[in-house]
Parts: C-alpha cells; sequence; structure tokens
C-alpha cells in the first residue's frame, strides 16, 4: 500500500515539475532556517549536562531592587555568602564559590592571556570535570594551586610536564600546578582555561595583590554553587537565604534605598534561564532562542501557507482522482494517507534541499550571528531531530488539503467538479496570500529600519576623536616604554594610556558624593593618564586635565567630569565645580581638576551618563596613540612592530578604532541575518504568488479565450487578470505597513541616538514589495494574455 | 437480486422540492441485462448512484441481496458496493498518473489483496481484454475505445455481480460502441447483471429488458 501511495506521488512531482519546485523550493529555504536553529538550540541544551547528582545542585541568585524601583537579577552573589550559609544552613552542604579573575600568565618562557577563577576546593568534586592527573579532593586545598585545563596545560609544557611546574601570574605571583584536567564531555559554563584556589585569596588580598572582597558584602563579585545534602530540600535553603538577606539589610545602610535578598536556582536552569546581570559564562538567553524559533517557525509556515494554497488550488484537478479511488472502494482514511505521503515526500525533498542551503550558508558571516561552521556536523541524535521536523513540517503543510480532499463525494465530483464546493473556499487562500505579503512587508520595514539606525550610528559624530586613532593592548609595566617609543615613531601626534578604550564600556561604575552621608550617585569610571583628554579630544568647559601621580604608593588626587555629572551633584556650573572635591566609593576623597563636554562614551546606543575620568597608576591597559590624518598605507605594521618589541611573540592585538566602532556600531552581522531572513520571506512570498498566479489563469483560460474572440485587446486582458492580485497586495499594504511602522518605532525606542520611521522607509518597502510581487505576476499573465485563443477554446 | 420499494429523491429548488425520481419501484433478478433509457434530466443517472449507492435517496427502501441498504451506515454500504458492484464512466475516469496496469490494479488494492495474487487477476483480465501489450501505457497514450476498455476491467476486476454503466459509449465513435456492446453482452452471458443507462435505442437493445424513465418516474 505505502509503496503505492510513494509511486504515485512521486509520479504527482514529476508531471507538475512548477508545483513541485514551488513547494520543494519554498520548503527548503525556510526548512535551512529551521535547522540552523535546531543545531543551536541543541546546542544550547547540551550545555552542563554530565555533572553527577545535578539534580541536588544549585546556584544561588540575587534580587536586587534599584534605588529607582528597577528591579534586577543577578546570577553574581557575594564571597562571604558560603561561610554564612556553613553556619545558619547546613555544614554537611558541599559549596563552591567561582570568583572569576582573567589575566595573562607565563611559564617564565611562554606567556598567555587566560581564563581563570579562584575556586573552593570542593569544585572537582561538586561539577563533573574529569581530572588526567592530581586527585579530585586534595588538588585545590593548599594555597597558590593552580588547576590547567589540558589545552592551557599543553600551550605551556610538554605533554606531561605540567605537574608541579610553576606559573606566574601577572599580579599575583607563583602558582604551582596540582592538576591538568582532562577535555570535558560536555560544553559548560564553568569552563576556564585555568583554575585557582580559593585558599590563595586571602593572603593576596592582605598584600595588596588583590582588592579586599572575602569579607565584603559586594554582590557582583562571584558566584556560589551549592550541593544539597541528603534530607535537606531547597525551599529550606531558600529559607536560610531569606533570614541571611533579612540580617544584611538591617545591618547595612541601604533600607528604603536599595533592596536585594538571595533566591536559589536549580542547576538545570541555569541553561537557557532569562538575562541575568553579571552571568557566568556562556549559558545563552532564553529570549533569544525563543525567538529565533518563533522567527523559523513563522518562516516555515509561511512556506506551508504556500504548499496549502497550492494543494487546495487544484483540488479541482485531484477530485476526480479522489472520486475514481472512492468508487473503487477507498475509504477516507486511504485516501488521506495517501496526501499525506505526498506532502511528507515533498516535506523530505526540501528536508534535502534545506541541509544543503545550510552548508552554503553557514559559510557566510551573517549566519556566525546563530551559529559556527564547526557545529554543523550530523551526529544521529540531531538527524533525528531533522527527520522529526521533516515530519512536522510534512503533516502541518499537508493535513489541510489531505483532510480537505478525502472529504470529497464520489458523485459531486464525477458528475460536474465545478459544483463542488471546496472546504477551503478563495477567501482562505486570498487570505493566506495576504498573509505572507504582510509578513514580507513588515520584515522589509524592519530590516531598513534596523540597517538605517545602525549606519546612522556608525557614523554619528560620538563627541570625542575615534579617526586615526590606534588602540592597542599593553601591561602597565610596559606602558612607559612602548609610550616613549610610538611617540618617536613618525606620523604619531600623541600617545595616552587608558584602561578601556572608549566606545564600548566604561571600566566600571562607582559610587560618588559630594561629602560622607550625603545622597550618592552611580558613575562610569575610566582610569587614563593626563594625555588622553588632548589625544581623544575631549574638550574642557572648565578647569584642566589632572595632575599625573606616578608614585603608586600615593593615593588618587584629582579626577575629570563630564558635564552630565554637575546636575545630579548639584555641583553648579562648570567653573564652579572646579575645585571642589567628591568622594569616591565612600573612602577616596578627589578634587575636580576639570569639566568635559559630554561624549557617547558607551556608543550611540546609550545616552549622555554621568563620567569620571581617574588618575592611578597601573590601572591602565591600553595605549591610546593619535596619528597625522595623511598616512601611508601600511602603517598599522610599524606600529605593530614597535609593539612586538616589548611583547615578543605575542599575537598583535591593535587596530584602528574607526574600524571597531564602525564594526560595532554597524551590526554588519544581523543586517545580514536580517536581509538573509527577509529575502526567504519575500522568495517564499512571491514563490506562493506565482503558484496562485499560474493556477488562476490556467483555469481562466478559456474564459480569456472567449474574451479575447469577443475583442478584448491583451492589455485589457492583463489588467483583468492583475486586479485581484493587486488588490490582495493592496490590503497586505494596509495591514503591514502600520504594524511595520509601530515595529520599527518600538525598536528604534531602545537607542538614545536614533533616526525616525519615515515616510520614505514605508514607501520604499511597500514599492519594493508591489515591484516584487508585479515581477511575478506579469511573466505568466502576459503569456496567457497573448496566447490565442483558438488553442484555449478547442475541445477534444 | 436488488429491489427499490417506493424510492423518491428531492432537491429543493428556490424552497420547493423538485422531484428527481419519484415513488421508484424496481427490482432486478441476478443474471438481467437492463437498459435504462430516457431524456435528458429524467433520473436515470441518479437512479444508477442509488443502486450503485453512491447517493442517497429521500425516501423509500432498497434492498441488496436481501439486506436494507438504506438503513446501512456509511462504512457499511461502502463495504458493500466495494465488493459487489463495478462502475463505468461515460467519461472513463482513469486516474491520469497511473498506467493502464495500475488503474486496473486500484479497486484491489482498496480490498487488501496480496500482492501475488493482484498481479495474477490483473494480467487475467489484461489477458482476456487483449490489453496486455498496452499495459506500462498512461490513459493519455490511449484512444477512447482503449480507455473505456481499462475502464470496463477495472471494473470487472474484483469480479462484481453488479456492473453499473452510465452511458459507457457516449464518448466512442459508433464501431468502437459496438464492440463495448458486444463485450457487455457476453460478459452477461459469463454470468454479470449489468444495468446501464443509455441514450441509444441501437444499444438498448443489446440488453434484455430496457427501463424507460421520465420526468422521474418508470414510464412503461
Amino acid at each position: 500500500m505505502i509503496r503505492n501511495y510513494l509511486k504515485i506521488a512521486c509520479r504527482n512531482l514529476v508531471r507538475n515539475k512548477v508545483f513541485a519546485f514551488i513547494n520543494v523550493f519554498g520548503l527548503g529555504l525556510s526548512m535551512a532556517v529551521c535547522l540552523l536553529v535546531i543545531i543551536h538550540v541543541k546546542d544550547q541544551l547540551g550545555y552542563d549536562t554530565f555533572h553527577p547528582r545535578s539534580d541536588r545542585m544549585v546556584r544561588i541568585i540575587t534580587h536586587v531592587t534599584g534605588r529607582e524601583g528597577n528591579t534586577y537579577t543577578w546570577a553574581s552573589t557575594p564571597l562571604p555568602l558560603a561561610p554564612k550559609l556553613n553556619a545558619e544552613f547546613d555544614p554537611a552542604a558541599l559549596q563552591v564559590r567561582v570568583y572569576p579573575y582573567n589575566n595573562n600568565a607565563t611559564s617564565g618562557v611562554k606567556d598567555f592571556y587566560l581564563q581563570q577563577a579562584f575556586v573552593d576546593s570542593g569544585f572537582f568534586q561538586l561539577f563533573g570535570f574529569p581530572l588526567q592527573a592530581g586527585n579530585a579532593a586534595t588538588v585545590l586545598s593548599a594555597p597558590n594551586s593552580i588547576v590547567l585545563s589540558q589545552a592551557t596545560a599543553t600551550k605551556f609544557f610538554e605533554p606531561g610536564q605540567a605537574m608541579g611546574q610553576t606559573i606566574s601570574i601577572t599580579g599575583l605571583g607563583d602558582f604551582t600546578v596540582t592538576g591538568v584536567m582532562q577535555p570535558p564531555p560536555g560544553k559548560s559554563h564553568l569552563l576556564k582555561d585555568a583554575y585557582l584556589s580559593m585558599s590563595s585569596v586571602n593572603v593576596l588580598e592582605k598584600t595588596g595583590k588583590l582588592p579586599a572582597m572575602l569579607q565584603q558584602w559586594d554582590l557582583t563579585k562571584a558566584y556560589t554553587y551549592l550541593q544539597l545534602p541528603p534530607h535537606r530540600s531547597a525551599s529550606q535553603l531558600d529559607k536560610s537565604l531569606q533570614s541571611v538577606s533579612r540580617e544584611l539589610l538591617q545591618q547595612s545602610n541601604k533600607i528604603g534605598q536599595e533592596s536585594f535578598y538571595f533566591e536559589v536556582q536549580p542547576f538545570d536552569k541555569i541553561i537557557l534561564s532569562e538575562e541575568m546581570g553579571f552571568s557566568l559564562g556562556d549559558t545563552g538567553s532564553r529570549g533569544k532562542v525563543w525567538a529565533e524559533i518563533s522567527v523559523a517557525f513563522v518562516i516555515l509556515l509561511s512556506a506551508c501557507f504556500n504548499y496549502t494554497n497550492l494543494s487546495i488550488a487544484r483540488s479541482l484537478r485531484r477530485g476526480k482522482e479522489v472520486g475514481v479511488r472512492k468508487v473503487a472502494g477507498a475509504r477516507r482514511v486511504q485516501i488521506f494517507t495517501q496526501f499525506i505521503v505526498e506532502s511528507l515526500l515533498t516535506a523530505f525533498l526540501a528536508l534535502a534541499l534545506g541541509y544543503v542551503m545550510l552548508h552554503l550558508i553557514t559559510g557566510q558571516p551573517f549566519s556566525r550571528e546563530i551559529t559556527s561552521a564547526d557545529e554543523l556536523s550530523l551526529d544521529a541524535a540531531t538527524a533525528g531531530w531533522f527527520v522529526l521536523f521533516a515530519l512536522f513540517a510534512g503533516l502541518l503543510a499537508g493535513g489541510l488539503p489531505a483532510w480537505a480532499l478525502s472529504s470529497f463525494k464520489p458523485v459531486a465530483v464525477l458528475k460536474n467538479l465545478t459544483t463542488v464546493k471546496l472546504f477551503l473556499g478563495n477567501g482562505v487562500r486570498k487570505g493566506l496570500l495576504v498573509i505572507q505579503f504582510a509578513l514580507s512587508l513588515i520584515a522589509i520595514i524592519f530590516t531598513l529600519t534596523f540597517y538605517r539606525q545602525f549606519s546612522y550610528m556608525a557614523s554619528a559624530d560620538p563627541g570625542f576623536r575615534k579617526d586615526h586613532i590606534i588602540t592597542l593592548p599593553a601591561t602597565p609595566e610596559s606602558q612607559p616604554r612602548l609610550k616613549q617609543a610610538l611617540e618617536q615613531l613618525n606620523g604619531i601626534t600623541g600617545v595616552a594610556t587608558v584602561s578601556t578604550v572608549p566606545g564600548k564600556n566604561a571600566t566600571g561604575t562607582t559610587k560618588v558624593q559630594t561629602q560622607a552621608g550625603k545622597d550618592y550617585i552611580g558613575m562610569d569610571y575610566y582610569y587614563a593618564d593626563p594625555e588622553i583628554f588632548s589625544v581623544m579630544q575631549l574638550n574642557f568647559l572648565a578647569g584642566r586635565p589632572f595632575i599625573a601621580i606616578n608614585d603608586s604608593l600615593m593615593g588618587e588626587r584629582q579626577v575629570v567630569i563630564n558635564e552630565r555629572a554637575l546636575q545630579p551633584l548639584q555641583l553648579g556650573t562648570p567653573q564652579e565645580a572646579v575645585g571642589k572635591t567628591i568622594l569616591l566609593d565612600d573612602s577616596i576623597t578627589v578634587q575636580i581638576a576639570g569639566v568635559v563636554k559630554n561624549v557617547f562614551h558607551r556608543g550611540m546606543a546609550s545616552p549622555y551618563i554621568p563620567l569620571v575620568i581617574r588618575n592611578k597608576p597601573f590601572a591602565t591597559h591600553f595605549v591610546v596613540a593619535s596619528t597625522v590624518n595623511t598616512l601611508p598605507p601600511g602603517y598599522l605594521a610599524r606600529v605593530e612592530a614597535v609593539w612586538k618589541n616589548h611583547y615578543p611573540g605575542q599575537p598583535f592585538a591593535g587596530s584602528w578604532m574607526q574600524d571597531e566602532w564602525d564594526g560595532r556600531h554597524a551590526a554588519t552581522g544581523t543586517v545580514g541575518m536580517l536581509g538573509f531572513l527577509t529575502l526567504i520571506t519575500v522568495t517564499i512570498a512571491s514563490l506562493g504568488l506565482l503558484g496562485m498566479v499560474i493556477y488562476t489563469t490556467e483555469t481562466r483560460r478559456k474564459e480569456i479565450g472567449i474574451r479575447k474572440v469577443m475583442g478584448a485587446g491583451v492589455g485589457a486582458v492583463m489588467a483583468l487578470l492583475s486586479r485581484n492580485f493587486v488588490k490582495l497586495l493592496l490590503i497586505a499594504g494596509s495591514i503591514a505597513l502600520p504594524i511595520g511602522f509601530l515595529l520599527g518605532h518600538f525598536f528604534l525606542n531602545i537607542f538614545a541616538n536614533r533616526i525616525q520611521v519615515g515616510i520614505d522607509i514605508l514607501l520604499i518597502s511597500f514599492g519594493a514589495m508591489l515591484l516584487i510581487a508585479l515581477m511575478t505576476i506579469i511573466t505568466q499573465i502576459y503569456r496567457v494574455a497573448t496566447a490565442n485563443p483558438v488553442n484555449s477554446l478547442r475541445t477534444e | 437480486m436488488l429491489e427499490l420499494k417506493h424510492i423518491s429523491k428531492w432537491v429543493n429548488v428556490g424552497g420547493k422540492p423538485t422531484f428527481l425520481l419519484k415513488d421508484i419501484n424496481f427490482k432486478v433478478d441476478a443474471g438481467e441485462f437492463i437498459s435504462i433509457m430516457g431524456p435528458s434530466g429524467s433520473g436515470k443517472s441518479t437512479l444508477l448512484h442509488i443502486v450503485g449507492m453512491l447517493d442517497d435517496a429521500n425516501e423509500g427502501e432498497y434492498f441488496f441481496n436481501g439486506e436494507p441498504v438504506h438503513s446501512m451506515k456509511e462504512k457499511q454500504r461502502s463495504q458493500l458496493y466495494k465488493k459487489h458492484i463495478g462502475f463505468v464512466f461515460q467519461a472513463y475516469h482513469l486516474i491520469d498518473e497511473l498506467t493502464v496496469y495500475e488503474n486496473i490494479e486500484t479497486p484491489l488494492i482498496y480490498q487488501d489483496i496480496k500482492s501475488s495474487e493482484r498481479k495474477a487477476m490483473v494480467a487475467d483480465i489484461l489477458d482476456r481484454f487483449n490489453i496486455v501489450g498496452k499495459k506500462d501505457l498512461f490513459p493519455t497514450q490511449l484512444s477512447g475505445g482503449q480507455q473505456q476498455l481499462v475502464g470496463i476491467a477495472r471494473a470487472l476486476i474484483a469480479k462484481p455481480q453488479l456492473l453499473l454503466a452510465d452511458e459507457p459509449t457516449g464518448n466512442l465513435n459508433s464501431k468502437q460502441g459496438e464492440d463495448i456492446m458486444e463485450l457487455f453482452q457476453q460478459l452477461n452471458k459469463d454470468g454479470v447483471t449489468i444495468i446501464q443507462v443509455t441514450h441509444s435505442e441501437k444499444n438498448a437493445e443489446y440488453g434484455t429488458r430496457i427501463v424507460n424513465l421520465l420526468d422521474g418516474r418508470i414510464d412503461n
């Protein structure tokens, strides 16, 4: 039976090549997107699945209510929380804190930047990271122990030679390798290049190499994981956490201004959880995944509409076959199955095509927004998901027409086909077309808005100099010599150092008040030297740059603030502010040396933010050099040569600030991806339209023949045939234009500096859609309108 | 074999019932070859569809081999006609996507007959109708007469007791029509009960009995 179904399904596809092409190509396009999303979601769900007893594991997270009443969820927790819980909850609970610290590490010979974290000694017992060398229970007990990942170990040492060697971490000192990890059995958000023993932190803090955090209830610095002991439940832990946070709130003076509480997050819920502040590692974003799934589903649905639409349109032809089969004794379920087999065959052909397309598009830059090419290997589970997905798509596309076609009564269809009432009339078919085109139009409007906004931001003036500026990473120790060397280079006009290159982020946020006890505000800060103002052309409204301090024993003396900070701190005019003192972090009193004009130091998406530029030796990590405007091509190579003198054997990471700025603000990847998705939506809608036009013109051949014999011209016939379709396009436009406008408007609201969704964007989008659709229609209609009526009126 | 008692069928046109068939009493014995005649719109096809269980009557009783068809459910009815009745149409109604062989095989597939058995049965009938050479052709590659031959072969493949033919020669030239009628006569002699609807006096003569319909009534 099934062979018979397959045979006729194949013959139908071959016989109706155009319709088969429209269906397979459209579904294939949409499937390529869906497969991409399936791979990505599967990859995301594959994180952290290898830990033993993960059902008993939890992470503790923090809920924060800001002074303005905004609430945030942070993945982080204070370092003293774990010892506190030991007393308050249960000493038997296995707790592990993760306290990230990233810096360069050297074996004396080789030097690499490593992602590291201080972790408690139970780390390798709690988590399922297998060790190649070292004992899981004791490997991180002693102070100044370090466990390397296998990849890191082979970077530094000969295979098998790592154990017992010394690694020196910049700013911290020497650590002894006590263990080497095997490559973990799966991906994990906890994976680092190296793990340091938490017991080292105490001494490091006492010697000032690390800020004092062990006793600080700073909510943002570390992460607490915990395995519940037997007979203890997560809700009991939650109770202990509540009493801890209550106690803390009473002790602190933040009551009424800022509030927070700790909460238990089951370990299994970490991956694809809601977006959290200060998140650790790649845990994926539930919102983003859902957005991807919805976009893929909408595109799939649109392609399925084509199949449904064409199948129902062609049902008059297939009706006779249904009638004959029923007279021959077929039951409804058999007819239904036959049509489902046909749609499944189409879906699997589309799957094959989609798989090929998937490989074509993963090479493109835009697809990196979703997935990287190395995840494309097809294992059995993924293949299984693909097959399930194709089954789903086939049923989705073919279910309705199969149901409708199998309901035909043989007498009715065999007697007179045209009197058969279709289950889905013209109205539904037209409705589906309108939806497809409305979706396409919304996609065009949104993509165009997105593109315009980002190219606007890329070209906008942030208020500081970003052209002819070179940025170089540099360790604080070697900065003075590097600066000197660069200053002697021909073409360099100025060199400065800064803690973070402006344009995306500040170095951090600090608490600022005019006097102890007064209201404070959070201000962004950078550390920099006095040259930064001239190099980046930050203009002073009053005052002058601070005077540099070069002795690390001296505290901070002077700062420069921006104009935006004056009002919240009630400092009056820029002139009045100069010379006044402010208090940073409750402890550092500094004098305002100058006030600069506001700039968009966090990029064009953010508004002006209060900013303080501070001066502190050994706190800067970048060298910024301005150059003359006329430079020979390849100038960066000369700078690289100078840089390499100071960092032999390290990869050069210097770049032009303008290039980075453009790359970040033009969002080329996202624009490419949106463009690709829009292209797919429009293509699918056009294919659907093409199918409908072919069908309509075929069925109206006779009518057209009669009209032409009666004297209708080619123009009149074309107008007649296209009128209905143009009407549908206009309806689609009237639905999509307001929706697209609102969508674009709300989207733009997240940017501080934004364009408007102008009438021009709407007109261009609508015009583009009309043009594409008309080109689809005209070719077909012209063919029918110019055909010789003798042919269409001849009867056999 | 079958008996219709007081069968009526009507449709509502503008709120008033228009009778297609009115109080039909009609009995067919096994082995008969009946020709139903009458002008256009007299209800011939409707009568044939009701006999063939493709259509319901609004009123009256229908017994097939003593079983009350009028009170059967759709499923039972289709079981019954699939086993005992074969149809031949004026427009042949072959499935264009299937070859001659597959068209003839179709009813057997729906009766869950095994593949090997199907092969034998189809080969047998192809041989009997002298169309073995055409078995791999598609309907559009055949002449009208040949197509109708395939249609009849398909109707007979499941060995029905009753063959219903709705103007089987309507689309054929007179020579082809004669061949078909002679075939019917031969089939009737072999024991198949036949009811045909026809416009042609000449074709009607091939039958053993003629039933005249006029305005939905039997007019004898």
